[in-house]
């Protein structure tokens, strides 16, 4: 106990003093770690995104809207990893409710290749977390859309939404994994999906038909494995549909944000109309007023067909092209970019990327294949690994 | 020139609570009352991220609703999101249907004075209710969330309605089936119930309609019936004097008794429908149907039948008693403890509505009570007018028995010729006008006599003895005379 607590102090005396610098941290919970070292039998440090709510724990969206706002209670995912011992170090920063202007896009890989052996959680909608961990130099991993629970997720685009794992080494995924994943009651679109990742199996790479998304980066060449190439038609789509679905989804969930239960209220109204609006207007930046503008206006009469509806069939037809590739080839490996990725979250597909030369590498599969698809992912981890 | 003739055109959209234990997407208690905010969790007060979980019973309540109402219940659905701004309203939006309602394309049949009619359900689809603004002096307004989340239906009819007294029939059935069902207490005046009116009027036989208006805050079966009668009038004479009707939201106030407008087409709002990405499509199974299918009780309309054929009533009369299941269960009841069917259903209908109310039917009496007065009133203990006297005592006061009130309140029939007689002898004396004129010819002067010795027995002579004594003492010249024992 004394060794965890002089352990964590120095987490802490590191972290403040060089917090300016990394702008990993919106809010440091020294005070709320100690105690939480009390009776924890195997404690381990860890940080949550500012979009993940810890109950007693300051949670905001990196958004001056919810500055004081102190959630209730615990998201499930933070849940489960205090019950196997997880200490928060902090929550870390992110865009503005996922979307809109921050110092620091990625605070929660920042605060993860900061400190030894820290393991962090992000909420993202679009693969972001992955540009991240290419750019830190993590790993990080998306688990299937529904095998890792949302609620006390801040809702920005809710059926892209995932909680995603990063972390300074591979082994530490499984881990996680085991932590967070698996049906909540309180998440209906929650699935009991795969268990047990700490025991992966051995794979041969030749035989499951790995193959490259668009014939893209000498990937064959530096793993040393043929590989077949595909090509993904549907993918030009993939981000304007995204756009337009996630904004849809984001307007309608930032509607909650209205001064009145809680959150940032103007000081002086003279109608419920106005304090509305004098709310939003000055506890919402400018690119998350946007985006929700530009939602309403595709979700707006006249607009929806023309805009949401067209979306819906895209995401449709990129869900579906993808998954038939993966029907004959197990894995798909492609660069880590946002046209990928966000290809991938509208499919719901898991992700993981690994630091891999300037581009990164980025693998996927089928939904809720997520242990084989980490059993390939340690594969070629390995190989890697020898290579070096 | 000749006055039109107009036809009021009508439809209902009727919000009814869901009887469920907890609410709709959370745990929550859906109890009525409580501290304000003592039934609220993240889930239904907002907070971000606490997402929602369907309540399977308010689905299964939902799709029973559509049964019982003839509807086609749709195999896989939605739920969606609509979005508006209102202090009571947490998450900023409301679960609802959009375009895929989980019932849809059923009727209901109403039985008015003018006969049978088929009503039209154009669709039932679940949603969420609001919570509710309260106005504190000194604290300004603040937001109850105890009714947040309570799972509902809205039941729309197709515009097949065209008078006051067949919405109140379609409102009395629907009730009906929804408690016969136990999918909602559908009590109005705890808010279980609302109804919506849409109403336009036109010339008769003219196909199109005319423009609508829609009628909310309607509480009471009163209420309704006096707004559409204000609002068609008003709606007429508006044409009539040559101006012009606008698609409109229109309140009815109570105390003057007159609706006003509440908003404009123009202020309505864009709901901006989005599918809920938060929740799993709605599966409804075939096995699920034949199930909820195979737990209807029975309905109405069946019941109605039975009344008819087994104890002879009429329609009206049989629908009156079918609408509610409390008022239904009281009257077999007492049907079963021996009460004449007829008899006991003219009591119910004639004195115990008046008593109970128009809007809801609660009588604490026991139905045995009303099976022994009836009875009573067959032995000749009691004549029909105190048989009256004695319900209206026990539904102020249940605990006590017909056969203590009879004798307590000295109601007993005066069967005795020797005690009557004497006391029309009196009667007479003082009418001589009156027998004056009943013998020459005037019928309405019998009946005055009779009057008079009912008042004078406080409503306890023997109807018929009474005409025999009269026939005996002024003769008979008029033939049967119709005699009713007023009091
Ligand atoms: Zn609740």
């Amino acid at each position: 106990m004394m060794a965890a607590r002089q352990k964590y102090a120095a987490y802490f005396d590191r972290i403040e003093k060089d917090n300016a610098e990394i702008k990993a941290y919106r809010t440091i919970s020294r005070e709320q770690a100690l105690e939480a070292l009390v009776d924890n039998k195997s404690p381990f440090p860890v940080v949550f995104s500012d979009l993940i709510s810890t109950r007693g724990i300051r949670t905001t969206a990196n958004s001056r809207m919810l500055d004081n706002y102190i959630p209730p209670f615990d998201a499930t995912v933070v849940e489960r990893v205090r019950k196997a011992g997880g200490v928060i170090l902090g929550k870390t920063i992110t865009r503005e409710f996922g979307v809109g202007e921050t110092e620091n896009p990625y605070g929660t890989c920042a605060a993860v290749a900061h400190g030894e052996g820290i393991l962090g959680f992000a909420a993202d909608h679009r693969g972001d977390i992955h540009a991240g961990a290419r750019e830190y130099g993590l790993f990080a991993y998306s688990p299937s859309y529904g095998i890792v629970s949302r609620y006390g997720v801040i809702p920005v685009a809710s059926s892209m939404d995932r909680v995603g794992i990063l972390a300074g080494s591979f082994a530490k995924i499984p881990v996680a994994m085991d932590m967070v994943a698996g049906q909540d009651e309180r998440d209906g679109t929650t699935f009991p999906g795969d268990a047990d990742f700490q025991t992966l199996e051995d794979m041969d790479l030749q035989s499951v038909r790995p193959a490259v998304i668009n014939g893209t980066a000498g990937f064959s060449e530096r793993l040393n494995l043929p590989m077949a190439e595909v090509l993904l038609e549907s993918l030009p789509y993939a981000l304007p549909a995204h756009e337009i679905l996630s904004s849809g989804e984001f307007a309608t969930n930032m509607e909650r944000y209205d001064g009145i239960g809680f959150g940032y209220r103007a000081g002086e109204y003279d109608s419920v109309e106005e304090l509305y609006k004098k709310s939003r207007t000055a506890g919402l930046g400018r690119e998350v007023q946007k985006k929700i503008i530009s939602g309403n206006f595709c979700l707006s009469e006249g607009k929806y067909e023309p805009y949401y509806v067209q979306a819906m069939k895209a995401r449709t037809m990129v869900k579906e092209e993808i998954e038939k590739r993966l029907e004959s080839h197990e894995f798909l490996l492609a660069p880590v970019d946002l046209r990928y990725t966000a290809a991938l979250y509208l499919a719901g597909l898991p992700v993981i990327s690994m630091p891999f030369g300037e581009v990164g590498l980025l693998i996927t599969s089928r939904a809720f294949n997520d242990r084989r698809l980490l059993a390939f992912a340690w594969q070629i981890v390995s190989r890697l690994e020898s290579e070096e | 020139m000749m006055a039109k003739n107009y036809e009021t055109v009508m439809g209902l959209e009727v919000h009814v609570e869901l009887k469920t234990n907890t609410k709709m997407f959370c745990n929550c208690s859906t109890a009525f009352g409580g501290k304000p905010n003592e039934h609220t969790c993240p889930v239904c007060l907002g907070l971000p991220g606490a997402t929602p979980v369907l309540n399977e019973k308010a689905l299964d309540l939902a799709v029973t609703a559509g049964l019982a109402t003839n509807c086609q219940i749709r195999r896989v659905g939605r739920q969606d999101r609509k979005n508006y701004f209102y202090p009571d309203l947490a998450k900023g939006f409301q679960t609802s249907q959009g375009d895929g309602p989980i019932c849809y394309g059923g009727y209901l049949d109403i039985e008015t004075a003018e006969g049978k009619k088929r009503i039209r359900i154009n669709r039932i689809h679940i949603e969420e209710d609001a919570g509710k603004l309260v106005h504190e002096e000194g604290l300004g307004s603040l937001v109850d969330n105890n009714r947040a989340g309570v799972p509902l239906v809205e039941i729309v009819s197709e515009a097949d309605l065209r008078s006051a007294e067949e919405v109140l029939a379609y409102l009395h059935k629907l009730r009906a089936i929804l408690t016969y069902t136990g999918v909602s207490d559908a009590r109005m005046n705890e808010g279980s119930f609302r109804c919506d009116v849409n109403l336009s009027i036109r010339e008769a036989g003219e196909e199109r309609f005319g423009t609508r208006v829609e009628m909310k805050n309607l509480n009471s079966f009163r209420s309704i019936q006096r707004a559409i009668e204000y609002e068609a009038a008003r709606q007429i004479r508006t044409v009539e004097e040559g101006g012009e009707l606008f698609q409109e939201t229109r309140g009815f106030s109570q105390d003057s008794g007159k609706t006003y407008s509440m908003r404009t087409k123009e202020d309505a709002a864009d709901y901006r429908f989005m599918p809920e990405p938060d929740l799993m499509p709605i599966v409804i199974t075939e096995e699920k149907i034949r199930e909820l299918t195979d737990g209807l009780p029975e309905l109405p309309d069946a019941r109605k039948d039975r009344y008819i054929e087994e104890y002879g009533l009429g329609h009206y009369d049989a629908e009156q008693l079918i609408s509610s299941i409390e008022l239904a269960t009281f009257f077999e009841a007492a049907v079963s403890a021996g009460a004449d069917p007829k008899a006991a259903a003219n009591l119910i209908i004639t004195d115990l509505f008046r008593l109970t109310g128009a809007e809801e039917f609660q009588v604490d009496m026991a139905p045995e009570d009303l099976a022994k007065i009836i009875e009573m009133v067959d032995t000749g203990r009691i004549n029909l007018g105190s048989a009256r006297k004695v319900l209206e005592i026990m539904f102020a006061n249940p605990a006590r028995t017909p056969e203590n009130i009879v004798v307590e309140e000295n109601l007993e029939q005066i069967n005795d010729r020797e005690l009557l007689s004497p006391i029309i002898d009196e009667v007479l004396a003082r009418s001589a006008k009156a027998v004056r004129e009943y013998q020459a010819g005037k019928e309405k002067a019998l009946q005055a006599i009779i009057g008079q010795v009912m008042g004078q027995t406080r409503g306890r002579a023997n109807p018929q003895l009474t005409i025999d004594l009269l026939r005996e003492k002024i003769g008979w010249p008029m033939g049967p005379v119709c005699v009713r024992a007023e009091n």
